[in-house]
């Protein structure tokens, strides 16, 4: 080891002071590209549009259900608000279960029994000339 | 402890496996599977007709599906069997942390590779398990959101099970052989293991069918989840999902984790909460399965 002079930086230091910054530069930036990189997520879906020819009371189709009303009809997204399941139906139609929680909806899309606390997400819907209806998702 | 002298004495004169050895060779045997199946499975939209037609039309599909589940669910109930076996035997506590850790990690490995196993049947109890699982993992906060993206992204169209397929093939089994390279290392000495394991599977198989699942594009009336996972599904009915999905099953996995650590009345006290704690995740499962 040889004496170096006073305000002169070893080399072995530098080395340690560079290398330690190139490596919290590269984790700092690795971190902050992960993170964007893994936060990004897939632009919006394409519209989704049931045919005019089926006129049942309850529609289902790529994870919307179309509920004709009085009001005319009103589009809900079938995912449960608890945890994401599927909702569908009951077998006297008049309300909407969740399979995987039992969470129970009615047929504008509130909460009639948890463990759901929100309401089914309501989408907009236009009707096409020929009758058809295209429900816009997100 | 003189009886489970004798019962191990018996196993080695049978050249039987240990349950060390029975979990390496059901890693083997799910690997061997599993790559022929990935042969005649397709992860895409068609999961669902893909799993009909290695039970229905591939010759030999129904035998290699049924092979494959049943040594995944002798290896996740080998690696519990395990865990008790040690807490068991280990009165006095002395465990090297690090082996302890490992041997804890194949638990939710193990789970993992089952539940992806699960999902990827393509039924619509398996999107929905997904779907609950990525529910889960955004319910933590901060990281929640990225997290449930890297295990289920439903958005992709035609092929949102690809990623569960990319976790089964690769992240599950990188981990499950890196926890148990030193039992597999040993199997080389006992082939004999390994073809009990195997005749062991292969007679469930024979013996035993597993379901495939609702259709995806038809709506069950009622969604059940892996058996293992029966419990904490019955939990979510009452609980927040952060709570019952995330926060008690790591706590259970924590304080099975701090064992090793704790000495005398602390020892005790844990050993008894995890007893509580199976006893209770046992009842739930009745519950939930009765639902």
């Amino acid at each position: 080891m040889t004496d170096h002079p006073e305000g002169h930086v070893s080399r072995r230091t530098f080395g340690r002071l560079a290398g330690g910054f190139l490596g919290g530069l590269m984790l700092g930036l690795g971190g902050l590209l992960g993170g964007r990189y893994l936060a990004w997520s897939a632009p919006v879906r394409p519209p989704v549009v049931f045919p005019a020819t089926d006129d049942a009371p309850i529609r289902s189709q790529d994870g919307i259900l179309l509920i004709s009303g009085e009001d005319g009809p009103r589009a809900l997204s079938a995912r449960c608000t608890h945890l994401g399941c599927t909702v569908a139906p009951s077998g006297d139609g008049q309300t909407l279960v969740c399979p995987c929680h039992g969470s129970r909806y009615g047929l504008d899309g509130a909460v009639l029994q948890g463990p759901a606390k929100e309401s089914l997400e309501r989408l907009p819907t236009e009707t096409l000339d020929d009758g058809s209806i295209r429900v816009l998702v997100g | 402890m003189s009886s489970w002298d004798d019962l191990q004495g018996w196993r080695r004169r049978l050249y039987m496996p240990s349950l060390g050895d029975l979990a390496a060779s059901m890693l083997l045997l799910i690997a061997a599977s599993g790559i022929l199946l990935a042969l005649q499975y397709t992860p895409g939209e068609g999961a669902y007709e893909s799993v009909a037609r290695l039970e229905q039309v591939v010759p030999a599909g129904w035998f290699l599906r049924r092979f494959h589940h049943f040594a995944a669910q002798l290896l996740l109930l080998g690696a519990i069997a395990h865990t008790v076996s040690v807490l068991l035997r280990r009165r006095d506590g002395r465990y090297k942390p690090w082996r302890w850790t490992k041997a804890l990690a194949l638990l939710p490995l193990a789970v993992a590779g089952c539940f992806t196993g699960f999902v990827l049947r393509g039924s619509a109890e398996g999107f929905d398990a997904a779907t609950v699982a990525a529910g889960l993992a955004s319910s933590v906060p901060l990281v929640g959101g990225v997290a449930a993206r890297a295990i289920f992204r439903p958005d992709a169209p035609g092929c949102a099970l690809l990623l569960p397929y990319m976790h089964h093939l690769a992240t599950v089994t990188v981990g499950l052989f890196y926890l148990s390279s030193e039992h597999i290392g040993r199997l080389r000495r006992k082939p004999a293991s390994l073809a009990w394991a195997a005749a062991l599977v292969a007679a469930l198989a024979l013996l035993f069918g597993v379901p495939a699942g609702t259709a995806p594009d038809a709506a069950p009336e009622i969604v059940r989840g892996p058996w293992f996972f029966v419990g904490i599904q019955q939990l979510l009915r009452w609980l927040p999902p952060l709570l019952a999905g995330v926060v008690i099953p790591a706590a259970a996995l924590g304080l099975l984790w701090a064992i090793p650590m704790a000495r005398g009345g602390a020892r005790r006290g844990l050993l008894a909460a995890i007893a509580v704690a199976a006893v209770g995740y046992g009842v739930l499962t009745v519950v939930g399965w009765g639902h």
